[in-house]
C-alpha cells in the first residue's frame, strides 16, 4: 500500500472520528454517519479510483451554498443553535473536499476542519464517552500527522509535488551540475512504514495523554467555578414535573439517565454513612387537585392572592432552623444532573449547613427544597448541593418527617398551618362517590371506634396493597377510561390499574373523604449503591409518587420511637400505596459482572463530571495543589524518612500498602514489562537458531514490516539477506560451524551439495552472490547497488528451490525411488542400493 | 557537525495559531474540555522538538565521493550518516547537498548558481550507519566544489526542525569528457609506421602478463621455462605471456585561443581537450607503452612516461584545469618535445586551429637545426574543426 494511499485512509478515519465527537455534543447520529459515507465513498470513488471529481468550480458553488444555508441557520437560531450552524458548516465544508482531487493543502484543510469539530463538541456538553473517543480521535490525529508529515518530506525530496531543489537540476541548464535521486519515493515510503513508525507514533501518543492530562489538571484556573459546557443539552426529568396529570394514553418509557448521585456522612464523625433499604427523596409536593378539560392534575400549593398570603420570609427562606444537636444528623452530598427544573432532592427533613450553596434555598410554603440560581440560559449545569437530614436513624429513613412549618412562633404561622390543613382536607364527594364509598368501606368501623388518624391511613394504604386488587401498569394503550369521568375515580371503580401517581393519587383522596389531611408528594424512591464510588445514584426511573398525611404532634410522638425529637408542627406520615413487587424504581439488587461494570462506568462518568467538566479553582485546590503540597512539605518528608530509617514496622507497613494500592500494582507492572523488554534485548537468539523468533521476523521482512528493513539499502539489510540464507541452508541440514567463516561455510556447503546429488541443481552461483554481497557490505563498507537487492531476492528464492528440490529428493532416495530426471546417479546404482 | 538550530516549521506555526486559538477560548469561556484539547495538542508539539533536538545529537554525516570524475559521466555521491548515540534512532534524516562550479576555472561560466541534491537516511539506528545516494552530472571539466552539507530532520510530525550546517567543502576535480575514437584513429597512427622497422621495446624481462602454460616450441626463451611443471609432466612447458603492441606515443595538446574568444573557440578548446584526454585514456587502457605528452597552453609543459594509471590521472588533472592562451607556446613545446621522439614514430598535436607546422618550421629556433626540422616532417597535426578530426573522434554533446 502507498504512503499515499494510508494517509488518504488516515485523513478519513479523522475526519470520521470527529464527526462522531461533533455527534456527541449535538446528540444526533446523522452527521456522523454522514460524513462516515462521505469519506468512505470518497475513498473509492475519488481517491482510488478516480471516477469522481469536483472540480473547482463546483466545489467552490457548493461551498457557497453551504455558508450560505448554514448562515440562515445561524441568524435563526439562539447562541447554541448558532454554534450548532458552525459545526454543520464545518461538516458540509467536508464533504465538498471529500470530492475533490486531493493535495496536500486539501489533506491539511480536512485535518483542521476535524479539529474544529472538535472544538466546537468540547463547547458542547458531553460525557464521558466523549472523553474515550477523543483518545481515539487524538491517537489517530497523531498518526495521521506522522504518516503526512512521511508523505510530504518524501514527496518534497523527491521532487514531485514541491521539490524545489531539484528543479535547479534540469537538463536545459547544461553548464550546471545534473542531480537525480537513486532511491525512488515508493521505495522510501516503504522503507519508512513499519514498525518502528508505529512504535513512534504511540509513543507520541502515550507521552501526549500523560502530558496532556498533567497539563489539564495543573493548569490554574480561574476563581469562577469551572464551567463544564458552553451551550449544552439539559435532561428532562422523566416522572417528575411541577403538575401531576393524571391523562396517560400510551406507554410510558422508561429511562436509565442518572438523575443524582447522592452519598452520605455522618456530621459528628464525618465517616461515610450507609443508607439501608431504598431511601424516598422528596421532591415536590402537590396539595391541590383540578379537573380541567378532561384532565386532571396534581397542582403545588400557590400563595393566595387574598389576606392569607404568608410572610415574605415564609416562602423564600434560608433555613431558619439549624439541624438539632441531639439527634443523629447526616450529611447528604448531593450533584444533580443538569434538567429542566429548579427543584432539588433530598431526604426529608433538610437542614442548611455550613456547606449549603447560598442559592439552594428552602420553600416552607410549597414544601420545596430548590436552587435560586436555576437559569434556563445557563441550562446544563450540574447543581451540587450539600443539606444535612435527621431523616435517618441507625441507617433507615423515617416514617415521619417533621412538619416544615416547625415553630409556629406567630399567629401568623398558626394561621397558616390551619389554612394549609383546609386546603388539604378538600374533597368533591360528587365527584368521586365510588372512591369515597371504597373508603367509607374500609374507614367506617374504625372511625366509630375512634381510631388514631395514622392506623386509619394505613388501612387505606392496605386496600391498595392487597393481591391482585389492583394492577401496576405503564401500559395504557389498552385502558379505556370512562369519557368525562375522572380518571382516579375511574381508577379505583372500573380500570384497576395505573402506576404510582395513580395509586398515590387515590390513596389522598380516600384520606381526604375520610377528612384527614394528606397530600401528594414527587420525587424519587430507591436507588442504586456504588460501592466504587461510596455513593448512592438515583436513576430516571427510580421517579415515584407517594403520599403523606398530617399527624399532630401527639399522634406524631405515638408513632415515632421513644424519645424521638417532635416537632410542634406535628409531621407527615409517608404512605407508599404502590404494589411494590411490581413498582419501577427498583432495579435489580444483586450485581453480577454487568452491575459492577455499571459501577464502574457510572463512577467514570461522576469523575469526569467533577474533575474534567467541572474542574475549577477550588476543586483543584482542594484535590489536587493542596494533597500535593503536603505530600511535598520538607517536614513531612523528614519525618517520613526518619520513621524509614528507624521503625522497622513502619518500613513494613508502607510497602504492603504501597504493594495493595493502584501505583504498587502499577510499578509492578511497569516492572515486569521492562524487565521482560531488558531480557528480550539481552537474549535476543540468532535467527537461525531460533525458529519461531525467525519465522516471524522473516514473515515481517516479507510484509515490508520488519525493522531491518526499515534500514534501507545498508549493511543490517544485507545481514538479514545472509541469516535468510543459512536459514535455508539450514533446512538441508547445512550450519555454519562457529570457528567457519562464512565464505568458508559456503564453500563447504556447495561442495556436501554437489556429493549428495551431483545432478541437482547446484545453487553455487547464488550462495556465492549472497555471501559476496554480505561480505562487501558488511566488511567493505559498501551499500547494495540499485536493484542488487531484488537480485538477492531472486538468489535467495533459487537457493530456497534447490533446497526444496534436494528435500524431494531426499524424500524419494530414502523410500528407494528412482530418482528424478537429470539426477547425476543412474537408475542401476539406486537399484543396487536397493538390493544390497 | 556545524551549530545545531531548532525552529518551528511553517506548519509549526500553523499549529500553533490553531493551538492559542483554543487556549484562548479555554480561557475566555472557561471550558476545561478545551484546556484538555490543548493539552492533547501541546504533547505532540513538544514530542516533536525533544525527538528533533536528540536526533541531531552525536550525528556524523559524510560525503563520500568516486575517486575519478569525468565531465558528462554520472558519479554516484554516498551520504553516510552514523549515529554516535548509544540510545535512539534518527528518523527521516534530510541530507542536502550542494554542488557548484569552483571559483577559479578555464571558463568563464562559473558564477552559475549550485544545484541542490536532497536525499534522505530514512533510519540510523543507535550506533549504526547508513547510507545513501544521488547521482550527479558534472557536465564541464574543471574544479567543482561539494558542499556545504545541511543535516535537518523533522521527525516524526514535521512541526519543529532541528538542522545543522557542515560547512566543509570539498573541491574535486573533474576530468574532461570522454569521447569515442574511430578504427581510424588506430590504422592512422599504424599507418605512420608502415614500411618502418617495428620496434619491439622489451619492458623488463617478461612480454605482458601471465596467461597460462603451453608446451614449448622452438624460439622460446628459456626463462620462460616452468621447471616444476615440466618435471612433473616430463615435457617442456613454458609459461605464456599477454603479448604486447608497441603503442608509444607522443601527442602534444595545442589550446590556442585568440582573445576575446567567442564560444566557438571556447568549444574547440573543449573538444580538443577532450580529444587528448581520450587519447590518453584509451592509450592508458591499453597499457605498456610510453607515452610523451606536450602541453601548449597557459603554462605549457611536456611529460612523457610509461602509460599507466598514474602517469594518466596526473595528464587527466592537467587536463582538467588546462587554459587556452593566445600566446603561442607551441614551437617551445615541439622543440621540447620532438627530439625525444623515438625513431619511426610520429608525434600527434591535437590543436584548436590550423597547422602550424610550417610557421613553426619557418621560425629561427628550427631552420638551424636539422634534427628539429627532420623531426617536424613527422607531426600528423590534427585541428578540431578539421573533417578529418571528426572521422576519428566523437564526443556526445555536454
Amino acid at each position: 500500500m502507498s504512503i499515499e494511499r494510508i494517509v488518504q485512509i488516515h485523513i478519513a478515519v479523522l475526519t470520521v472520528v470527529g464527526a462522531v465527537l461533533l455527534g456527541f455534543g449535538r446528540g444526533s447520529p446523522e452527521l456522523p454517519l454522514l460524513v462516515a459515507f462521505a469519506a468512505v465513498t470518497s475513498l473509492i470513488f475519488t481517491d482510488l479510483l478516480g471516477w469522481f471529481r469536483l472540480n473547482h468550480f463546483v466545489a467552490n458553488l457548493a461551498a457557497l451554498l453551504a455558508l450560505f444555508f448554514s448562515l440562515q441557520e445561524f441568524l435563526a437560531g439562539d447562541s447554541r443553535s448558532q454554534l450548532l450552524a458552525v459545526a454543520n458548516l464545518l461538516v458540509y465544508l467536508q464533504l465538498v473536499l471529500f470530492y475533490q482531487a486531493k493535495s496536500h493543502r486539501l489533506y491539511w484543510q480536512l485535518a483542521v476542519l476535524s479539529l474544529l469539530e472538535v472544538v466546537v463538541a468540547a463547547a458542547l456538553r458531553v460525557g464521558i464517552e466523549f472523553g474515550l473517543v477523543l483518545i481515539a480521535y487524538a491517537a489517530t490525529a497523531i498518526s495521521t500527522m506522522a504518516y503526512f508529515f512521511v508523505y510530504r518530506e518524501i514527496e518534497r525530496v523527491a521532487g514531485n509535488g514541491a521539490g524545489e531543489e531539484q528543479r535547479g537540476a534540469l537538463p536545459a541548464q547544461q553548464s550546471r551540475p545534473r542531480i537525480r535521486l537513486l532511491a525512488s519515493p515508493a521505495r522510501l515510503g516503504q522503507t519508512l512504514v513499519g514498525w518502528g513508525l508505529a512504535f513512534q507514533t504511540a509513543a507520541v501518543g502515550v507521552a501526549t495523554l500523560v502530558f496532556s492530562l498533567v497539563l489539564f489538571f495543573s493548569t490554574p484556573r480561574a476563581e469562577i467555578a469551572g464551567r463544564q459546557a458552553m451551550y449544552s443539552r439539559s435532561v428532562r426529568l422523566v416522572g417528575f414535573s411541577s403538575e401531576v396529570r393524571l391523562r396517560e394514553m400510551s406507554r410510558i418509557l422508561q429511562s436509565d439517565e442518572p438523575v443524582m448521585r447522592v452519598s452520605y456522612r455522618d456530621m459528628q464523625t464525618l465517616e461515610s454513612y450507609r443508607v439501608l433499604g431504598d431511601p424516598y427523596f422528596r421532591g415536590a409536593v402537590f396539595t391541590e387537585y383540578v379537573s380541567y378539560g378532561g384532565d386532571s392534575a396534581w397542582r403545588q400549593r400557590r400563595m393566595e392572592p387574598s389576606g392569607s398570603r404568608p410572610r415574605a420570609s415564609m416562602v423564600l427562606n434560608r433555613f431558619p432552623n439549624r439541624p438539632p444537636r441531639h439527634r443523629s444528623v447526616v450529611r447528604q452530598d448531593v450533584t444533580l444532573e443538569p434538567n429542566d427544573s429548579a427543584t432539588l432532592f433530598a431526604i426529608f427533613p433538610v437542614f442548611g449547613i455550613e456547606q449549603t450553596p447560598d442559592d439552594v434555598m428552602f420553600d416552607p410554603f410549597a414544601g420545596r427544597l430548590f436552587t435560586a440560581a436555576h437559569d434556563p440560559v445557563a441550562r446544563g449545569v450540574s447543581v451540587r448541593y450539600q443539606v444535612a437530614t435527621t431523616g435517618l436513624l441507625g441507617g433507615l429513613q423515617l416514617d415521619i418527617t417533621p412538619h416544615e412549618n416547625r415553630i409556629q412562633a406567630s399567629s401568623e404561622e398558626r394561621e397558616s398551618l390551619r389554612q394549609e390543613l383546609e386546603e388539604l382536607v378538600r374533597f368533591d364527594a360528587g365527584r368521586f362517590p365510588e372512591l369515597k364509598a371504597v373508603a367509607d368501606a374500609i374507614v367506617g368501623p374504625q372511625q366509630a371506634a375512634g381510631a388514631r388518624r395514622a392506623v386509619m391511613a394505613r388501612s387505606l394504604r392496605d386496600h391498595f396493597l392487597a393481591p391482585e386488587r389492583y394492577t401496576y401498569t405503564l401500559d395504557f394503550t389498552q385502558i379505556r377510561r370512562t369519557p368525562g369521568g375522572d380518571p382516579i375515580e375511574d381508577f379505583v371503580f372500573l380500570n384497576r390499574a395505573g402506576h404510582c401517581e395513580y395509586f398515590a393519587s387515590a390513596l389522598v383522596l380516600m384520606l381526604r373523604s375520610q377528612g384527614i389531611p394528606a397530600r401528594l408528594v414527587t420525587g424519587f424512591h430507591g436507588c442504586e449503591f456504588n460501592a466504587l464510588g461510596d455513593y448512592y445514584q438515583v436513576l430516571q426511573n427510580h421517579a415515584h409518587a407517594w403520599a403523606e398525611v398530617y399527624l399532630e404532634p401527639d399522634e406524631m410522638a405515638r408513632e415515632l420511637p421513644p424519645g424521638s425529637y417532635v416537632s410542634p408542627g406535628g409531621g407527615w406520615l409517608r404512605l407508599d400505596p404502590t404494589p411494590g413487587a411490581s413498582r419501577d424504581r427498583v432495579r435489580q439488587v444483586e450485581k453480577g459482572l454487568l452491575g459492577v461494570v455499571d459501577d464502574v462506568l457510572d463512577y467514570a462518568r461522576l469523575v469526569w463530571a467533577d474533575y474534567v467538566l467541572g474542574l475549577s479553582a477550588q476543586r483543584q485546590r482542594e484535590n489536587i495543589y493542596n494533597p500535593v503540597a503536603e505530600k511535598a512539605a520538607i517536614e513531612s518528608w523528614a519525618d517520613f524518612a526518619r520513621r524509614l530509617a528507624t521503625d522497622r514496622e513502619f518500613v513494613l507497613q508502607q510497602l504492603r500498602r504501597f504493594a495493595a494500592s493502584p501505583y504498587g500494582l502499577a510499578t509492578a507492572a511497569g516492572i515486569a514489562l521492562l524487565a521482560a523488554a531488558v531480557g528480550w534485548r539481552i537474549r535476543k537468539p540468532s535467527p537461525a537458531r531460533s525458529p519461531v523468533l525467525h519465522a516471524v521476523r522473516r514473515l515481517t521482512s516479507r510484509l515490508g514490516i520488519s525493522p531491518a528493513d526499515a534500514q534501507g539499502p545498508t549493511r543490517p539489510v544485507a545481514a538479514a539477506f545472509y541469516a535468510r540464507l543459512e536459514s535455508l541452508l539450514a533446512r538441508a541440514g547445512l550450519n555454519r560451524a562457529a570457528s567457519e567463516t562464512p565464505l568458508e561455510f559456503a564453500g563447504r556447503a556447495i561442495a556436501q551439495l554437489r556429493e549428495e546429488w551431483p545432478g541437482g541443481p547446484s545453487p553455487e552461483v547464488e550462495v556465492m552472490s549472497v555471501v559476496e554481497a554480505y561480505y562487501r557490505v558488511r566488511f567493505g563498507r559498501q551499500s547494495l547497488a540499485e536493484g542488487e537487492r531484488e537480485r538477492l531476492e531472486g538468489s535467495l528464492r533459487r537457493v530456497r528451490e534447490a533446497i526444496a528440490a534436494l528435500a524431494t529428493f531426499r524424500q524419494q532416495h530414502a523410500a528407494g525411488e528412482p530418482s528424478p530426471a537429470g539426477s547425476g546417479r543412474g537408475e542401476g546404482e539406486i537399484e543396487q542400493q536397493v538390493i544390497s | 557537525m556545524g551549530r545545531r538550530r531548532v525552529e518551528l516549521c511553517a506548519e509549526g506555526w500553523y499549529y500553533l495559531f490553531v493551538l492559542a486559538f483554543i487556549v484562548g477560548g479555554a480561557t475566555l469561556r472557561s471550558i476545561n474540555l478545551l484546556y484538555l484539547l490543548a493539552g492533547i495538542m501541546i504533547g505532540p508539539l513538544l514530542w516533536n522538538w525533544r525527538v528533533v533536538v536528540l536526533s541531531m545529537r552525536q550525528l556524523q554525516v559524510q560525503r563520500r565521493l568516486p575517486a575519478a570524475i569525468v565531465a558528462g559521466r554520472p558519479i554516484r555521491v554516498e551520504i553516510e550518516g552514523i549515529n554516535h548515540r548509544r540510545r535512539l534512532g534518527s528518523w527521516m534524516v534530510v541530507v542536502q547537498d550542494s554542488v557548484q562550479s569552483g571559483a577559479s576555472g578555464p571558463r568563464s561560466s562559473r558564477a552559475a548558481p549550485p544545484a541542490k541534491a536532497t536525499v534522505i537516511l530514512p533510519y540510523l539506528a543507535s550506533g549504526a550507519s547508513g547510507r545513501t545516494a544521488y547521482e550527479a552530472v558534472l557536465p564541464l571539466r574543471g574544479w567543482y566544489e561539494f558542499g556545504p552539507l545541511h543535516v535537518s530532520t523533522r521527525f516524526p510530525l514535521g512541526l519543529v526542525r532541528g538542522s545543522c550546517r557542515i560547512p566543509r567543502v570539498e573541491r574535486v576535480v573533474v576530468w574532461p569528457r570522454i569521447g569515442q575514437l574511430s578504427p581510424r584513429w588506430l590504422s592512422a597512427v599504424s599507418r605512420e609506421r608502415a614500411g618502418r622497422q617495428p620496434m619491439a621495446y622489451r619492458h623488463g624481462p617478461i612480454d605482458g602478463d601471465y596467461y597460462g602454460l603451453r608446451e614449448w616450441r622452438p624460439g622460446d626463451s628459456l626463462r620462460w621455462i616452468h621447471w616444476r611443471t615440466t618435471a612433473k609432466l616430463g615435457r617442456l612447458t613454458v609459461r605464456q605471456f599477454e603479448q604486447l603492441q608497441n603503442q608509444d606515443l607522443t601527442l602534444i595538446l595545442d589550446l590556442w585561443q585568440p582573445e576575446p574568444a567567442d564560444e566557438a573557440d571556447q568549444q574547440r578548446v573543449e573538444r580538443a581537450v577532450s580529444f587528448a584526454a581520450t587519447v590518453v585514456d584509451d592509450v592508458t587502457r591499453r597499457g605498456a607503452s610510453r607515452l610523451t605528452f606536450g602541453l601548449a597552453a597557459r603554462g605549457h609543459g611536456c611529460w612523457t612516461a610509461k602509460a599507466a594509471s598514474g602517469f594518466s590521472k596526473e595528464l587527466m588533472d592537467r587536463l582538467a584545469v588546462a587554459e587556452a592562451a593566445d600566446d603561442d607556446g607551441l614551437a617551445a613545446v615541439l622543440r621540447e618535445t620532438l627530439p625525444e621522439l623515438a625513431p619511426g614514430s610520429r608525434a600527434i598535436v591535437v590543436s584548436t586551429r590550423s597547422s602550424q607546422v610550417e610557421r613553426i618550421g619557418g621560425g629561427t629556433a628550427f631552420t638551424r637545426r636539422h634534427r628539429h626540422l627532420r623531426a617536424l616532417s613527422r607531426v600528423l597535426w590534427l585541428a578540431v574543426d578539421d573533417p578529418v578530426t571528426d572521422a576519428i573522434f566523437q564526443l556526445d554533446a555536454p
